[in-house]
């Protein structure tokens, strides 16, 4: 399927990362977490990128954002920096701070020092993933998982990024719950036109989001392509595999 | 706000130890404005007697008031206590964020220097560090706040090393927030819980300290007051059958004591 755009926002190239483990016996063996792994992400696209634990996506986010110290290969970003919403609603959120406080960083940095005016736009992104002002002064442990995740979404959103890295986004929440955080990151995509690299392991869920896919396998890109391509004519047999489970 | 506190921590432990401490802060602060006798003054005519109406906890062999030494002597082993614990866990939390949170060589430098400053027993030194400069009310202060750095260091490089790996760290650092403000604002709020408590037995300790010094000649210097030194002059007193002065000091410092201990324990019991 072609891009809804040309415009590129992110470029991985042969990006690989190994570390290496010593065993009793003195052998030296080299893990790969990841080998050559080569994608790009268009503009206003959702891309999923499926594979069981241990297939290393949550290490390719990680590159992606930033945070992995080491690799091999090139990540180019062709956007302002990415945004992240975590799998664990449970350590995406502040403990000590309320949902205003939480919501008002990211605002702060970007220079608006006007409490009203903080507020007002806190109070219009609240309004945005479903909760209202009553929110602004709760703490995450007054919150369910769904709503915690609905914060995120707008810590995430606030920073008016173009691109989103979203790692296992629902897959620590109820099945009802998950569709409707899906339906409101799907909402978000249309309204600010934004990308998605939508990790998950779940073929369902990236099924329901997604405009493409990469299929990944202990490192390695196994497959790749249009959601329904993939669904209806997987090719190689660990997509099958994901596809099957998911029916 | 005091029921909001116990609501907060409700448990007996920090109701109990609030009260202590808030009646001997109360105590002290009373006495450094007003104390029934001048502290100083000496009375012939009133010389080591023991406790009565006039001089509720007795006087010493110059004829001066013990309550009112107890109480300028407290208000000063107080104020020792808190700066102690001040620079201590202020300079504490500074070395264990930063430790923790940057991990590498910062870590392995400072946490080397604190390993040797607790390969010794800290209140022996203390003791080395006071013979060498002298007694007094700063020297006192300056080597116990040195001495008690490790253990908040230690307590705070965990905690940093802990939170820096959640998501919500990683997500503050997306957002362009600087070092700073995330060692301050984001993660120092988190600890309180852990960091509270310690707070708590460091005054206890740091009442310990200066009263074991003070009692073994090293820490305020002879012209000041502190429980201390008033325990250890009132040594002469037991052997003469005037057990008063030990007691009375002896009690005081028991329940400072007892008061942070309990506030600690309280803060502790929380979580």
């Amino acid at each position: 399927m072609a891009p809804e755009s040309n415009n590129k926002i992110l470029e991985v190239r042969n990006v690989s990362t190994s570390y290496t483990r010593k065993s009793p016996m003195g052998q030296v063996k080299i893990q790969h977490v990841l080998h050559d792994v080569s994608f790009d992400l268009y503009e206003g696209e959702a891309l999923g990128l499926v594979g069981e634990s241990g297939s290393g996506k949550t290490t390719l986010a990680r590159a992606i954002l930033g945070f992995l110290p080491k690799y091999e290969g090139t990540i180019t970003h062709y956007s302002e920096r990415p945004q992240v919403i975590f799998q664990d609603p449970y350590t995406a959120l502040n403990p000590a701070r309320t949902v205003e406080w939480i919501l008002g960083e990211p605002l702060r940095v970007l220079g608006k020092k006007e409490p009203a005016e903080r507020r007002a736009r806190i109070v219009e992104m609240l309004e945005k993933v479903g909760l209202d002002e009553s929110y602004l002064t709760r703490r995450p442990s007054q919150l369910s998982g769904g709503q915690r995740q609905r914060i995120s979404i707008a810590a995430a959103l606030i920073m008016e990024p173009r691109f989103i890295v979203a790692d296992e986004p629902v897959s620590a929440l109820d099945v009802t719950i998950q569709a409707q955080i899906l339906e409101l990151m799907a909402r978000m995509k249309e309204e600010y036109g934004l990308s998605y690299l939508f990790i998950s392991h779940d073929m369902n869920v990236v099924y329901q989001l997604c405009d493409r896919v990469i299929v990944m396998r202990k490192g390695v890109v196994v497959e790749e392509g249009p959601i329904d391509q993939i669904f209806d004519a997987p090719v190689h047999p660990y997509t099958r595999e994901l596809v099957e489970a998911s029916r | 706000m005091i029921r909001k506190l116990f609501a907060k921590h409700d448990n007996w432990f920090f109701k109990a130890g609030f009260f202590i401490t808030a009646f001997m802060v109360l105590l002290v602060l009373i006495g450094q404005i007003w104390t029934p006798y001048d502290p100083a003054a000496m009375d012939a005519a009133a010389k080591a007697q023991g406790p009565s109406l006039a001089h509720l906890m007795g006087t010493d062999y110059f004829g001066r008031d013990i309550f009112s030494r107890v109480l300028e002597g407290a208000g000063a082993t107080l104020v020792i206590a808190f700066f102690v614990v001040l620079l201590g866990a202020g300079l504490g939390t500074l070395v264990g964020a930063l430790t923790g949170y940057f991990g590498g060589v910062v870590d392995e430098v400072l946490m080397r220097i604190c390993d040797a400053l607790t390969a010794f027993p800290s209140v022996l030194l203390a003791l080395i560090i006071l013979a060498v400069l002298g007694p007094g009310r700063l020297n006192v202060i300056g080597v116990l706040a040195l001495v008690f750095i490790p253990s908040f260091a230690r307590i705070v490089r965990t905690e940093y090393a802990r939170i820096k790996k959640l998501n919500y760290v990683s997500l503050a650092k997306l957002q362009g927030i600087s070092t700073p403000r995330i060692l301050l604002k984001h993660i120092l709020p988190n600890i309180m819980p852990v960091l509270l408590p310690a707070v708590s037995i460091g005054f206890n300790n740091a009442v310990l300290a200066e009263a074991s010094m003070s009692f073994l000649g090293v820490g305020v210097s002879a012209s000041e007051v502190s429980l201390g030194r008033m325990l250890s002059d009132s040594q002469n007193y037991i052997l003469r059958g005037l057990p008063w002065y030990a007691i009375f000091v002896g009690l005081t410092i028991v329940l400072l004591i007892l008061g942070f201990s309990l506030l600690g324990e309280g803060l502790r019991r929380e979580d």
